[in-house]
């Protein structure tokens, strides 16, 4: 026969085990109420932006591998304030190698495992295109390079000058 | 004799009680009050618990570092009454059992944690009530409460008195009668 004290004592423990229980469920459910607010609220200004700003913007990017593989992606959906570089690692799904940052930009040194080949003057080079001067090798590194509506860009794996650094290497027309 | 012996019990748990709230006052929710109050009940009797809540309590709601609790007081002093009530009972259902850990000393923690929820409790449905009287539904009660219970204030308050019940009172229950007869 268990003593009364001691069946007292045991519900109460169990009443305070459910109590404890129930005050980490009721702050865990609160915590999860929060969150979901905090993210209807970040989500609803996102909408907002997107409405006032326009959708996402487009850029096209050709990737010349130099052996007469040309990789178009074209319409490709950007974010505002997106760089080259980002766009770069959006298209080929983060194939990309690079050193950092040297002249305040990547440098990068592969595309999809085709890498520079420094020896025998073989690089990566970066070219940007508008209707009045057409193809130009980029003046600066991909991430000092701002991604707009409707941009134009390429990466083409080719020889350089070893003395200026200039492609040396042709660049269709897009 | 009786009468002079009660009044410095009070004295002497009450200033314990808020000095030791002044020195804990940094950590919010970590006080002493409710383990006193519960142990001059379980040791001293109902009115003697009692009269340290409610003194104690008021003293605190007046001095505290965060302001006078105004309308607020009652409340307070009403959910600490809970603790001299629980520490009465106990002490007539479990005695005297002086070993922390103890499975008395585990029934004292739970039976300090279940008053620490139901100080909770009351709290913020005092809360609910002063903030959006004389326009109080049940739902809004029910909302206070819930934002009430944020992690960790409650839980650490409950924890917190259930360590003191099962590890600190069960010594102090041993201890302090032997005091009074010194």
């Amino acid at each position: 026969m268990v003593a009364k004290s001691t069946f007292y004592g045991v519900s109460v423990l169990l009443v305070a085990m459910l109590v404890i229980s129930s005050v980490v469920a009721i702050a865990y459910y609160n915590d999860y109420q929060r969150q979901l607010s905090v993210n209807d609220h970040q989500s609803t200004e996102l909408q907002h932006f997107i409405s006032r700003y326009g959708a996402v913007l487009q850029a096209n990017i050709l990737i010349d591998f130099g052996n007469g593989t040309r990789d178009w992606y074209n319409a490709t959906e950007v974010q505002p304030g997106w760089n080259l570089y980002t766009l770069t690692l959006a298209v080929t799904n983060g194939n990309v190698n690079s050193t950092c940052c040297e002249f305040g930009s990547h440098l990068v040194t592969g595309i999809y495992g085709v890498q520079n080949q420094i020896n025998q003057n073989k690089a990566w080079l970066v070219w940007t295109y508008n209707t009045t001067s057409s193809w130009q090798p980029a003046q600066e590194g991909a991430d000092l390079i701002n991604v707009y509506n409707d941009s134009v860009f390429a990466w083409t794996f080719c020889s350089y000058s070893p003395s200026t650094g200039n492609p040396e290497c042709p660049i269709g027309t897009p | 004799m009786g009468n002079t012996r009660n009044i410095a019990v009070v004295a002497v748990f009450t200033a314990a009680v808020v000095g030791s709230d002044f020195a804990l006052a940094p950590y919010a929710n970590f006080k002493l009050m409710d383990v006193t109050v519960f142990l001059v009940a379980y040791v001293f009797g109902f009115r003697q618990g009692a009269a340290v809540a409610v003194l104690s309590e008021t003293i605190w709601s007046v001095v505290s570092p965060w302001g006078f609790a105004g309308a607020f007081t009652p409340f307070l002093v009403g959910g600490e009454l809970l603790f001299a009530v629980a520490g009465w009972g106990a002490s007539r259902v479990w005695g005297k059992d002086g070993r922390a850990l103890s499975p008395t000393a585990l029934f004292i923690g739970a039976t300090l944690a279940i008053c620490a929820f139901a100080w909770d409790f009351e709290a913020n449905a005092a809360n609910a009530l002063i903030a959006t009287w004389p326009d109080t539904s049940l739902s809004q009660v029910i909302v206070y409460e819930l934002q009430g219970f944020v992690f960790p204030t409650p839980l650490a308050h409950e924890l917190w008195d259930f360590v003191l019940g099962a590890v600190f009172a069960p010594a102090a229950i041993v201890a302090m009668p032997r005091v009074r007869r010194a």
